[in-house]
């Protein structure tokens, strides 16, 4: 069991994060197998079949206090519409795409070695590898009517991060404004996941990682902006 | 209060697993493990309490492994059989090194004890925060600071005793791995 002792011996005054040793990062190299993708993705849409037969049941049984939902969410909805820009996502309801598994392969990489194959409108993405990263993959998402494209990189460490952008200026709010080699970026964070977001070309870039350095986010981000 | 879309399930799979092996010290006890939880999860509509939806998740599969782990000192102890011993990794970097290499680091952390296992676990495993670290495992951020401190020193310790015996062994011995 636990040591007492041992564990009074780190100054526990000291509870900033620190990295993981190098032999720990050989654990993001793990993937869960196909067959209990397979099985847990088989469970997720049953369930999700099962809870919208019983929603229709209830709602069938009680059609009327449905109604005057509908009519609530009618007025909420016509409210915000008067106050919202267009109803577009905001950069935390996009970011976590950029964390979601690539549906695609990795981009080519085109003549010269700095781009790849894969453009969001003007914005081509880069290739990183100068900066010790490649890309491993890619996805396309729409949200809300926006289409977002993702680029996934991964490091020597195994460590992977995503880079999205929307075809649209997203609001964004909170977190911290940083200016790196002239560029503007923002930073949010929760947890161990770091985002950095600016905006290019009327449009809005997602960098963002789990367990990745911020620092190394904003390097990053820096070139691309 | 948010409700836990149950898409979660499957944008946490990876993570899920990796915390699972590194509960279970074993993949078929992790897979199992995480089926468990799913189901468990979806048998009804969950919400999110001030926490996101990975610590939820989390909290969930280590609350399945408390209570599968408690159902199992009940039942009569089995023996493993060569049947069981696992096949390498297939799946990851595709490499037989990094399948090894994965599988001693499991081994390891499943070794750790208890203490420093679940605090290396929701930290370096399922990247949850100190301070979720602590509000999953109930204690302060300045412990689990201290418990992953010393489960990560305990972890490297037996990964290079590790790499030694294989080489007196005469078997490939592992990569060098250093502290940062």
């Amino acid at each position: 069991m636990m040591d007492d002792h041992a564990e009074q011996m780190t100054p526990e005054d000291d509870i900033r994060p620190i990295d993981p040793p190098d032999a720990l990062r050989a654990l993001d190299d793990v993937a869960a197998p196909d067959r209990l993708r397979l099985a847990v993705a088989e469970r997720v849409a049953h369930a999700g079949r099962a809870h919208g037969r019983e929603r229709r049941l209830r709602l069938g049984g009680a059609l009327a206090g449905a109604v005057a939902v509908v009519l609530v969410v009618l007025g909420l909805f016509a409210s915000s519409i008067l106050t919202d820009d267009g109803a577009a996502p905001n950069v935390r309801a996009v970011a976590p795409v950029a964390l979601r598994a690539p549906t695609a392969p990795a981009p080519a990489a085109l003549a010269g070695g700095e781009l790849l194959a894969a453009r969001a409108g003007p914005i081509a993405f880069p290739t990183w590898t100068r900066a010790g990263w490649r890309a491993v993959g890619a996805r396309s998402d729409t949200i809300r009517g926006h289409a977002v494209k993702t680029v996934f990189y991964a490091d020597g460490a195994g460590r992977r991060i995503g880079y999205a952008i929307a075809d649209v200026q997203l609001p964004v709010a909170g977190g911290e404004l940083v200016i790196r080699r002239g560029a503007r970026l923002r930073v949010l964070s929760r947890g161990a996941t770091a985002v950095v977001t600016w905006r290019r070309a009327g449009r809005t870039c997602i960098l963002a990682g789990r367990g990745v350095p911020v620092g190394r986010l904003l390097t990053l981000a820096s070139y691309a902006a | 209060m948010a409700r836990l879309d149950p898409q979660a399930l499957v944008t946490h799979l990876d993570r899920l697993y990796r915390v699972a092996w590194a509960l279970c010290g074993s993949r078929e006890d992790a897979e199992d493990l995480v089926q468990e939880t799913v189901a468990r999860v979806l048998a009804k509509p969950r919400r999110l309490q001030r926490q996101d939806e990975l610590a939820y998740l989390v909290r969930a599969l280590r609350n399945t492994f408390l209570l599968s782990r408690r159902t199992r000192s009940r039942r009569p102890q089995e023996v493993a059989t060569l049947d069981q011993i696992e096949p390498a990794e297939r799946r990851g970097t595709g490499l037989p090194e990094a399948a090894l290499e994965a599988r001693e680091l499991f081994a390891a952390i499943a070794g750790l004890p208890e203490d420093f296992r679940h605090a290396l676990v929701a930290v370096d495993v399922a990247g949850l925060s100190y301070r979720e670290a602590a509000e999953l495992l109930g204690t302060r951020e300045a412990t689990i600071a201290s418990r992953v401190y010393r489960g990560r020193e305990r972890v490297v310790a037996a990964l290079g005793s590790g790499g030694r015996r294989n080489e007196a062994d005469g078997e490939a011995s592992m990569p060098a791995r250093s502290l940062r």
